[in-house]
């Protein structure tokens, strides 16, 4: 498998790929229901720029977190393979708000082998861990709870 | 012990299903396709369902399994292929 890079924030540069990931996802037919389903909960979604950073706006969601994963450290090579949004709600959960990730990770693709899901999700809950606070994670859509200290991946993301 | 998983994953799949619009074709048993060429499921799909099999696998057998390999696994992820392949894949875990 190849490594990984997650970001807190994403070059504008990007912001096409983004567009292209999150509303025009080649997997359109899953996705579409998802996106509408997240349009319900937190109101339309934006992507607008900030002093060279491409960022999301929820209407009705003032406060979230967003990662993005990307195949390569620089930049300037890499392709963004991933974005997942979530928040911390109530104060003891993590809630994952939305997942898209590139067609090239979908079955066939360039990527499909490489769990970028799981990994972008393992990473969000390693780094909650350390809050002592943080007892769970819920899935989006199904609202599926998993424990904070269930590892989804056996080795390191 | 392959039956009692293969339960399992299909009472699992029944509980997925009502979420899904493209359901997983629970009626073929260890046949059902569930990621991949034939898959029913998407990447994220397939994490629901994941976490829940390892929570009722934990639960019925006593053993804390995982089912993904993260960054360091060279294996192709086949075992997502199917009912029964995921079946055999965990019965193997719990039984090494």
């Amino acid at each position: 498998m190849h490594p990984i890079f997650f970001k807190p924030r994403l070059r504008d540069k990007f912001t096409d790929d983004l567009e292209k990931i999150f509303f025009f996802n080649g997997n359109q037919k899953r996705h579409l229901e998802r996106i509408n389903h997240a349009v319900e909960k937190y109101g339309d979604i934006k992507l607008y720029n900030d002093k060279g950073f491409v960022k999301f706006n929820f209407t009705n969601l003032t406060s979230f977190k967003t990662i993005f994963s990307l195949d390569d450290e620089n930049s300037e090579k890499a392709n963004l393979l991933g974005v997942l949004i979530y928040r911390q709600a109530p104060i003891d959960n993590i809630e994952l708000i939305h997942i898209a990730v590139n067609e090239a990770c979908s079955f066939g693709g360039e990527f499909s082998n490489e769990e970028v899901s799981f990994r972008m999700i393992e990473k969000i809950r390693r780094d909650a861990s350390k809050n002592k606070l943080i007892k769970t994670i819920t899935l989006p859509y199904k609202k599926t709870e998993l424990s904070i200290n269930q590892k989804l991946t056996k080795s390191p993301i | 012990m392959n039956q009692q998983i293969v339960d399992l994953i299909i009472q699992v799949s029944n509980d997925l299903n009502e979420q899904l619009k493209n359901k997983i074709e629970v009626g073929k048993r260890e046949n059902a396709d569930l990621f991949g060429e034939n898959g029913v499921l998407d990447s994220l799909a397939l994490v629901n369902l994941v976490v829940q099999v390892e929570s009722a696998v934990e639960e019925k057998f006593g053993k804390s399994i995982i089912l993904v390999d993260g960054a360091n696994g060279n294996e192709k992820q086949t075992h997502f292929a199917t009912v029964g392949s995921l079946a055999e894949y965990i019965n193997n875990l719990i039984e090494s």
